[in-house]
């Protein structure tokens, strides 16, 4: 029998859009939900509406590889994404309602020493912070994740690999529930279907937003429609430096469990888990081309599975039963170490740099506390390789 | 995967190609700001978008695409020196020669014509 | 059901014998694995996912939502195949399950194909629509690809007793089957799912070859194959699928689709004692009829409609055929084991009960439009069937038969021409078209109109019985306790219920759980919707997207033209990119780091020689070369006089380093410039990049010719003398053979054509030998026997860290970041100040002029010989974490030379912090010391470099 996914009684009412809130945030995704709960729980305000064109968790929530980690590189970022990841332990209780985190293990295989010297760099800067992260000889490898081919014969050995113990699964849906039933519970508005079309403003500041449900005053408004943000910040009068990018990802079939920890491989594109129901998760580089059209390119896929045949033998007959694009907002200096770029080629797998960014930048001024989800919920790029960078 | 229509070599898979993402017009001079924008501002449409891709398999020549971020269908396929039709301008022209004096910088541009001569090893006429 | 003894298209004469969870059974050549069970009397395959209920099959092909299995026979085990469209083979062995699978470790080995096709028109589905648009696109003479999912075509013919031109519909797609087979211009793919739709008309097919044979007959066969077919135009003829009623008890073994229990019976002549209809429609009539004609007894069509005055309700009647109108099945009544016995009918006069072993069911059809879906095809939903039908074609594409919506055999022959015809004048071939084919079916007689898709309420209001996703045990309670929490939208409703996220992905549920939602929320259906297709409309297995590009043909595997030397030479490889490259040449009884040691000693006190092959490598000629290489490089180039050469730095438009290299005057127009191991595919393509797009008027050529040339470096103090063995033509004086300059077309070992520079990445007296790549061997051995007196030691990437480490020399990659400028490790001295070139602009950004930024220095551990781990975190403030981090170790290495362990850095605000010790923790707990000093450690001035 399989481990049924229980759903509560209640989730959320369907509101009705009043005619002003205090704060309007435009993106019923994990980041939008969460910065509404935080909003309410932490500082006491009610007063607020998410609205969202489509429904709750519609975009990258529902399209994400569930992965949760904070076992990124730089100083600045560091403690933001601790924060969160501890957050995650917490919401269980908090939420009352199991999301079904499960800190299983985080490993990044390295297939050459440059590729190694890099992820050891994480390792050594997140024990600096106080984020837990080793590093496993091969030898290690094998007892943590069996299932890996450790053959030196294969075309890039794994040479070594970087392990956040704490790093994990979390069920995404459950996620988009949790969150928005707590938001709810607190008296925020859930607002569904309703498309932002426009921004009002009186002079420089914002008034309200038009949409497809009609005007809504607001005295802030929050843009977390990440994988439209461009688009959005064009409607209200501001450019971002933001292109937006297909991530395509897969799920197989439900299968009997093989696989107990979250590996990662940069070098070869390829991250997989299981998830609790028993379907492997997968996913891979992200597409070369600027979209928004929620699909990619199926040599991405190709090329992501052979790399996973190439590390997980096992995986020979398991079936992609699924697969799909989120749309990632990538800064234009992210695409350095990653393929295809504005400008250039180059093709470096040393310990390359780029700024990756999953989602929007902060809302000028309109989101007063930085939302404890938004680093790590949504679909997380595979490499340490691709971690944020400050400023640029 | 989309399938990409070469200006040189015709209808290929998109596994020949690289893209190149959208061109810049390059400012002959450019405060801080304006230089920002010339580094990491794109126009995202959603809808019709001009970019470059080159046919890195194969003839190697750099190329316009007109694509639409929606659907992705491809309406235009060209040769740099012919712009793809009703293409907003974007900046000053290139001059093809770096600037003096003051410190300008070096950018391709794909919206711009440039001198008109055609691309090294001189492939035949368009298709 | 039982086993008629006449008819089907089983062949009598072939029987096969199976497994089935470890029980010997058999079935005939012609059997799908769920008609041999059937057959075989096993009706209940396995437990239901949460509710442990038994299951059975449920339909006939790809509707299948419960009958699953793992296939073990073949090699590998292959995970929840679908047993309606697993063909029956000699020794099939599989095992019952019905939601996971089991994966094993046997299946690397096997063999899935890839093949790469075109085709002008593509006809998915080879029903009576896509066969007549086959049929009336290969008269056109275009080239044509007809997939069909079945193992043969026809389709609806297949279970249909309709004629066509006065011939039974099934000889007439038989025939038309032939006409293709014999057109040379014509495809036809059978046991091949067209499951992911591509933009610009791409398909993947997904074709079952090897899997269906039994294991003697697979051969080289490959398991599977997987088409990528690029189309000019396709046609979409995938039918409808038939939709089950949602009723109490509606998952019991023994409940089917009524075109199933059709299906069955005509093609594997499988029958129930005692069968009973309930339908929503004038189809289902076709399966009553179908038993009558066979002798199977028919106890009653449940018909929720009121009677009407359709010929095929009137040939039921007329048959006498017991017709039970405006009635529901509330409920079904099973054996010990589930097995369905009887079903409880209300009907107007009061509730009946049915003896029955086979209900079958038609809830009415919907098209199959999975792959329109898939791209965002525009759908409308159309009451008259109760479900979404297309509103619009995708470019390119045109769809026919049921799958439009037009559900008769009439239309599927209709429309099938037609979108053949729409196709062709797509193509610009209408004038071809044969306008003369019998494209009609006989018999046109009206059938009444369907009622909307249907859910009987559970009349004692338990609606936990009631499934409306057999295969995820979601039900109708489900679907209102989700309802009820506040979900409105039918993706909420999946995702609470998980409706529709197994296996078949919701294929027979999500109109009803849509339906469902609609009544629950008060809401048109129409608005409701259904959940949205995600691909590939089968589950694909990983294996067969791989393809064999596995193991060795994962990706190249790029050797230099000395490999074998050095694997005879005790090297141990690394991976660098694509290429392996030497990192030591051990000797017996060394440790690695004595290893290192002897190769840097025999450098910096003899001579070593290193394959330096893998460096890039471009030829840059013509009359703007000079000025080109102006705009790229950071340094002048146009002022390098010919025979000489310049260390360089080329940097991206954001001011940040690309890469370095030596770039060497040939002549007057023509350079010689290397590039570093990792970039040098890049850097080519990035000249090619701004000569295209910004200077397509400037006459410069740029070919790489890093696999012409092999080179080889030779080092040290004795190098010089080596040098002068092997090439005895040339002088390489201290005062005619300078430090960076080059000859060109020397003889080199006896090799003519020889190109000798002097360059140094170790601080030594230093050449570079470039030879054609096949002569390098030649020149390797010479270079060793001059040597001998000097004990000339070979030496790899290690040793090479460490003798360019103490010299302070960076690696593009490993002493740089994303951010790095050219200012930040030193190499500002490089920039010219009386030229443009690309990235100078951004040096003026005030955040490249921080200094603050990460900048490169020298350190040397304090108090101790470890060497410090590259990648080491560099705090000043030792204590408990949090700390904060100054910098990291970048490169670091044992100096046998200096007899220290030193390295190189990037910290905060670097250069102005020499002298500064920090703290580099370590993994185990402990931490070393390190002092920043400059850069260079080891001679400082550079006049070894000079011999």
């Amino acid at each position: 029998m399989e481990h049924a996914f229980h759903n509560p009684d209640f989730l959320w009412r369907n509101p009705e859009p009043r005619a002003s809130y205090d704060v309007v945030i435009v993106g019923g995704g994990l980041h939008g939900l969460s910065t509404a709960y935080h909003l309410a729980k932490n500082h006491g305000m009610r007063n607020v509406a998410v609205v969202e064109r489509g429904w709750l968790g519609n975009g990258n929530a529902v399209r994400n590889t569930t992965v949760v980690r904070s076992n990124y590189l730089r100083e600045e970022s560091m403690p933001l994404y601790e924060f969160s990841l501890q957050r995650w332990a917490l919401w269980r209780e908090e939420l009352d309602f199991d999301i079904l985190f499960d800190p299983r293990g985080l490993l990044s295989l390295a297939h050459s020493t440059a590729e190694a010297n890099a992820m050891k760099r994480v390792v050594y800067a997140n024990r600096m912070a106080g984020i837990d992260g080793e590093w496993l000889e091969p030898a290690d490898i094998a007892d943590f994740c069996p299932i890996i081919n450790l053959s030196p014969e294969i075309r890039y050995p794994v040479v070594g690999a970087a392990l956040q113990r704490r790093g994990g699964i979390a069920r995404h849906d459950a996620v988009v529930f949790a969150l928005a039933r707590a938001a709810d519970a607190l008296g925020v508005d859930l607002i569904q279907g309703c498309e932002v079309t426009g921004f009002d403003f009186d002079g420089n500041r914002v008034t309200g937003v038009q949409t497809t449900r009609g005007r809504i005053g607001a005295g802030k408004v929050g843009l977390v429609g990440a994988g439209r943000t461009p688009l959005l910040a064009g409607m209200a009068g501001f450019d971002v430096p933001i292109q937006s990018y297909p991530l395509q990802a897969l799920v197989s079939d439900i299968l009997e469990p093989v696989l107990h920890c979250v590996p990662m491989s940069g070098m070869l594109h390829v991250y997989v888990s299981q998830a609790h129901k028993g379907e492997l998760v997968m996913g891979a580089a992200r597409d070369t081309y600027h979209s928004y059209a929620q699909r990619g390119s199926v040599q991405i896929l190709e090329h992501q599975l052979q790399a996973a045949l190439e590390l997980y033998p096992i995986m020979s007959r398991a079936r992609m039963l699924r697969t799909w694009a989120g749309i990632v907002d990538v800064t234009p200096t992210l695409p350095r170490s990653s393929g295809a770029r504005p400008w250039t080629t180059c093709t470096s797998t040393a310990a390359g740099e780029p700024g990756a960014s999953r989602r929007p930048p902060a809302p000028d001024g309109s989101s007063p506390t930085p939302s404890p989800t938004v680093p790590r919920t949504t679909s997380t790029p595979p490499s340490p390789s691709i971690a944020s960078r400050p400023g640029c | 995967m989309l399938q990409i229509t070469c200006p040189w070599c015709g209808p290929r898979e998109e596994i020949e190609f690289r893209n190149g993402g959208e061109g810049v017009a390059i400012p002959a001079q450019a405060t801080d700001a304006e230089w920002a924008r010339v580094l990491y501002y794109r126009s995202n449409p959603a809808g019709a978008y001009a970019e470059r891709w080159v046919h890195v398999h194969g003839c190697r020549q750099w190329f316009h695409v007109v694509r639409d971020t929606l659907t992705h269908e491809i309406t235009h396929t060209s040769p740099l020196d012919v712009p793809p039709p009703g293409t907003p301008p974007v900046g000053q022209p290139s001059t093809g020669q770096p600037s003096t004096g003051q410190p300008s910088t070096l950018q391709p541009t794909s919206l711009q014509p440039s001198t008109g001569a055609t691309p090294l090893g001189s492939p035949p006429a368009a298709l | 059901m039982k086993r008629l003894t006449n008819g089907g298209r089983i062949d009598r004469s072939r029987p096969l014998t199976f497994t089935w969870n470890g029980e010997p059974f058999t079935g005939f050549a012609g059997d799908t694995l769920a008609s041999a069970l059937l057959g075989a009397g096993v009706d209940v395959l396995g437990r239901s996912v949460t509710l442990d209920r038994p299951r059975g099959v449920m339909s006939a092909g790809l509707e299948e939502a419960t009958g699953f299995a793992q296939v073990t026979s073949g090699g590998s085990s292959e995970p929840l195949v679908r047993l309606t469209g697993l063909p029956l083979y000699e020794g099939l062995s599989a095992e019952g399950l019905i939601t996971r699978g089991k994966l094993d470790d046997h299946g690397a080995a096997a063999r899935f194909d890839k093949r790469y096709a075109h085709c002008d028109v593509l006809v998915i589905g080879a029903g009576p629509a896509g066969l007549s648009a086959a049929l009336a696109a290969t008269r056109a003479g275009v080239r044509v690809i007809l997939v069909e999912a079945d193992v043969e075509v026809g389709g609806a013919l297949l279970r249909d007793e309709e004629t066509i031109a006065g011939a039974r519909a099934l000889d007439w797609g038989a025939s038309v089957r032939q006409s293709l087979g014999l057109a040379t211009n014509t495809r036809v793919l059978t046991a091949t799912i067209a499951s992911l739709l591509m933009d610009q008309n791409g398909v993947l097919l997904a074709q079952r070859i090897g899997a269906h044979l039994a294991a003697g007959e697979r051969g080289l066969h490959p398991e599977q194959r997987l088409w990528h077919v690029r189309a000019r135009t396709i046609i979409l003829a995938t039918g409808a699928l038939e939709r089950p009623i949602v009723f109490p008890d509606n998952d019991r073994p023994g409940l089917m689709l009524a075109s199933a229990a059709r299906a069955y019976l005509r093609r594997q002549a499988l029958a129930p004692e005692r069968g009973v209809i309930f339908t929503t429609n004038d189809d289902a009539y076709r399966t009553a009829l179908a038993w009558h004609e066979a002798g199977v007894a028919v106890a009653g069509i449940v018909d929720v409609r009121p009677a009407g005055g359709g010929a095929l309700r009137q040939r039921a009647i007329d048959a006498g055929l017991a017709v039970h109108y405006e009635s529901e099945v509330v409920g079904t009544v099973g054996d010990e084991r589930g097995r369905l016995q009887r079903v409880l009918v209300r009907t107007p006069t009061g509730t009946i009960t049915l003896e029955t072993d086979l209900l079958a069911v038609s809830g009415g059809y919907e098209p199959n439009l999975n792959l329109h879906l898939q791209l965002r095809g525009a759908t409308r939903y159309d009451p008259s069937i109760g479900a979404a039908v297309p509103a619009a074609t995708l470019p390119g594409q045109w769809i026919a038969g049921a799958a439009s919506g037009q559900l008769t055999l009439a239309d599927a022959l209709r429309t099938g021409v037609e979108a053949a015809h729409g196709a062709l004048a797509g193509l610009g071939r209408i004038h071809t078209v044969d306008r003369d084919l019998p494209f009609a079916a006989d018999d046109e007689s009206r059938e009444d109109p369907p009622a909307p898709s249907l859910q009987v309420a559970s009349p004692d209001g338990d609606e936990t019985r009631s499934f409306v996703d057999l295969h995820r045990d979601a039900t109708v309670a489900g679907v209102q306790r989700a309802v009820q929490a506040g979900v409105r939208h039918i993706e909420h409703v999946k995702r609470f219920t998980l409706v529709g996220t197994g296996v078949e992905q919701g294929r027979t549920a999500r109109t009803n759980a849509a339906s469902l939602t609609a009544a629950l929320t008060g809401r048109p259906a129409a608005d409701v919707g259904t959940s949205g297709s995600r691909p590939p409309y089968e589950p694909l297995t990983f294996h067969l997207l791989a393809g064999r590009a596995l193991g060795e043909r994962y990706e190249p595997r790029r050797t230099t033209a000395l490999h074998q030397l050095h694997e005879a030479n005790g090297a141990i490889f690394e991976v660098a990119g694509q290429w392996l490259r030497p990192s030591r040449y051990a000797r017996v009884g060394e440790s690695p780091r004595d290893t290192v040691v002897r190769e840097c000693q025999a450098a910096r006190q003899r001579v070593a020689i290193m394959d330096a092959s893998t460096l890039g490598k471009i030829d840059v000629r013509g009359p703007d070369a000079p000025w080109f290489l102006d705009q790229l490089y950071v340094n002048v180039i146009s002022t390098i006089p010919v025979g000489r050469a310049r260390y360089s730095v080329m940097c991206h438009v954001d001011g940040t380093i690309l890469d370095d290299g030596v770039v060497m005057r040939i002549a007057e127009q023509q350079f010689f410039v290397t590039t570093s191991t990792g970039h040098a595919a890049a850097v080519v393509d990035w000249m090619e990049e701004w000569l295209q797009t910004e200077w397509p008027a400037k006459r410069v050529w740029v070919t790489p010719i890093t696999e012409q040339l092999a080179t080889i470096a030779i080092i040290g103090p004795r190098s010089r003398e080596v040098i002068a063995a092997v090439a005895p033509d040339v002088d390489v004086s201290r005062t005619e053979f300078p430090f960076h300059s080059v000859v060109r077309n020397v003889t080199a070992a006896g090799i003519a054509g020889s190109q000798i520079a002097r360059v140094s990445f170790s601080g030594e007296l230093a050449f570079e030998v470039s030879v054609p790549w096949h002569e390098a061997p030649t020149l390797w051995d010479a270079l060793l026997v001059a040597g001998s007196p000097h004990d000339i030691t070979p030496y790899g990437l290690d040793a090479l860290q460490a003798l360019r480490i103490e010299k302070g020399f960076i690696i593009v990659g490993q002493d740089t970041e994303a951010l790095t400028t050219p200012f930040d490790v030193g190499l500002g001295g490089l920039v010219s100040q009386l030229k443009d070139c690309v990235g100078r602009r951004s040096w003026e950004r005030p955040a490249n002029r921080r200094d603050d930024r990460a900048q490169l220095v020298g350190f040397t551990v304090v108090d101790s010989h470890e060497v410090v781990p590259e990648g080491a975190a560099l705090t000043r403030a030792l204590g408990a974490p949090p700390m904060p981090i100054d910098g990291h170790v970048s490169s670091s290495c044992w100096s046998a030379t200096l007899d220290r362990s030193l390295g190189l850095a990037l910290v905060r605000g670097g250069r102005g912090r020499i002298g500064e010790v920090l703290h580099a923790p370590l993994l185990d707990g402990r931490a070393l010391r390190v002092q920043l000093v400059e850069p260079v450690h080891y001679d400082p001035k550079g006049e070894r470099r000079h011999g």
